[in-house]
């Protein structure tokens, strides 16, 4: 299907403003959809609470494919719903199947459908990118490097001596979690 | 066929790691895809072959891939894709789904290459006792060395493509399994893991994903891998994993000096049951393992060590038992052969 405002783009959000008793329903591309949103005070109309469990997710989406169209943000004059015939042009998977079942088909699929992931995926691990890996071997992790740069970083012959003392108190977690700063500032 | 799981004396489990007394096992899993390729589930059997030849090529290119060994669980008895799933070689997703899927894997190592699982492929190492940290350096070398070969699916910003989006990112998933017993004795174990979750991780039982609570084991792992980088996720699993450590053996000091005898009396009694007893449920069993883990680690009992109730632990589960057995067992044989196990191996213990 196609997208009802601009008619060149495959429509894969499903669209539906109410005022006052009327309700008007539009299937849409990912652009139009967007800038529709946008005449709503700016607020994405697929950001659920960021905080709820995937289960919950996948339970909205299932409402969606329910009914025509479950008001996901109430409380707000406009609410939009995913057309569930959406279907990836690369491996033909469809997002009802995906609400069934929490996986896509193919790789492109979070091309095809991002418009309806790119929400979902924010509400699940917040609002950031991937970062990338430094390193062969993966770098230094982030309390690693504030050690490193601590002016205050004792010295390995200092934790060593505090070893020896843990071990003579009797206190060996202690001596265990010293050890261990050891080997990471031999390393 | 693969026999040599019951009697192997080298397994990474069969070894001590760092933490032991609490922390049972750490694990780490990469999850990878092939550019442009349907996911398994999604994918018909041409084209699940097809991943499946493209990753063991690639495998059978690493420097070290004459240690792995190649199976293809299509061609396995389900007893057998249960046999890798107890000794924790496969998932039980893996084990239970259809079509071509293969695993190369080395115990020794705790390595596992599961080829079509949820995705193309996982990369998943286990390391006895509490440490992530060295594995996660090797499992990333492996990682990059398989990454030249295959072509990984990535985006700039949602990082590696993963057929459920739970795991984009860097796709990683660190987990400590570790025995809190004190901290289930003295009802604290909720309000900790209410901690837990707090911090962003995940508490699940025994056996991960979907297995309810078992004694008092319990795993801990990262919920999300986007927007933070791998090292950063390691480090805070395993810096939880400390707390949770501490605690726990705070809480045995605690209870040992108020109710040290009531304690040794229940550690002592669990050591006669498992010893014992000619029928026993795996319950049961994972229950008084839990107990005889305190008192070697308490060394109320001598005799034993912990590697050997690792072992332990993987050796009473059904498919284990079976093929010790070297035939199908119903319910009731099923639990006679764990007791006969357990009597065997328990054996050298006693009350020092």
């Amino acid at each position: 299907m196609l997208c009802q405002r601009c008619g060149k783009r495959q429509a894969t959000v499903f669209f539906s403003k109410t005022v006052g008793n009327e309700t008007t329903q539009a299937h849409l591309c990912e652009v139009c959809a967007q800038e529709q949103s946008q005449a709503y005070g700016g607020l994405n109309p697929l950001a659920f609470n960021p905080f709820a469990a995937l289960s919950d997710f996948l339970n909205s989406f299932m409402n969606w494919n329910e009914g025509a169209i479950t008001e996901v943000n109430s409380g707000r004059a406009g609410s939009v719903a995913v057309d569930p015939q959406a279907q990836c042009p690369y491996c033909g998977y469809q997002l009802s199947t995906f609400r069934q079942n929490g996986r896509l088909g193919c790789t492109k699929c979070y091309e095809a459908f991002k418009g309806m992931l790119d929400p979902l995926i924010a509400s699940i691990h917040g609002n950031v990118r991937h970062v990338e890996e430094v390193g062969e071997e993966g770098g230094k992790s982030e309390s690693e490097r504030v050690m490193a740069k601590s002016p205050e970083n004792p010295s390995a012959k200092e934790l060593r001596k505090k070893i020896e003392e843990a071990i003579k108190a009797e206190k060996y977690e202690e001596a265990a979690r010293l050890r261990d700063e050891v080997k990471k500032l031999e390393k | 066929m693969f026999e040599e799981l019951l009697t192997s004396t080298d397994d990474w489990f069969l070894k001590s790691g760092p933490s032991c007394e609490v922390v049972v096992s750490s694990r780490l899993r990469l999850a990878r895809n092939l550019e442009g390729e349907k996911f398994p589930h999604h994918a018909n059997a041409v084209e699940q072959r097809k991943a499946v030849e493209e990753v063991k090529a690639a495998i059978a290119g690493l420097s070290d891939a004459g240690n792995l060994k190649f199976v293809r669980l299509n061609e396995i008895s389900s007893l057998d894709r249960q046999l890798l799933t107890e000794h924790q070689v496969i998932s039980a997703e893996h084990a239970a789904s259809l079509g071509e899927r293969a695993v190369a894997y080395d115990p020794k190592d705790g390595l596992s290459l599961l080829i079509n699982e949820e995705d193309h492929l996982r990369l998943q190492i286990f390391r006895s006792g509490l440490n992530l940290r060295e594995a996660f350096r090797y499992l990333t070398r492996l990682d990059h060395a398989l990454g030249e070969k295959l072509h990984y699916a990535k985006d700039p910003r949602l990082g590696y493509l993963t057929a459920c989006p739970t795991n984009l990112g860097v796709a990683l998933r660190a987990s400590v399994m570790l025995h809190l017993p004190a901290l289930v004795y003295t009802n604290r174990a909720a309000q900790v893991f209410q901690g837990v979750t707090q911090v962003g991780l995940t508490v699940r039982g025994l056996q991960g994903e979907t297995t309810q609570v078992a004694s008092a084991f319990f795993q801990i792992s990262n919920q999300s891998s986007m927007g933070k980088r791998g090292v950063d996720i390691v480090d805070h699993v395993d810096r939880t994993a400390r707390q949770l450590v501490e605690v726990e053996l705070q809480t045995q000091n605690a209870i040992f000096q108020q109710e040290g005898v009531k304690l040794q009396d229940r550690i002592c009694r669990a050591l006669g049951t498992l010893r014992n007893a000619k029928i026993i449920t795996l319950q049961e069993a994972l229950d008084g393992l839990s107990a005889l883990r305190v008192g070697v680690e308490r060394k109320i009992l001598s005799g034993i060590d912990l590697p050997k109730l690792n072992s332990l632990l993987i050796l009473i589960q059904p498919a284990h038992l079976a093929k010790i057995a070297a035939r199908e067992l119903n319910a009731e044989q099923e639990a006679m052969e764990r007791a006969r196990i357990l009597g065997l191996y328990l054996k050298p213990a006693e009350a020092a």
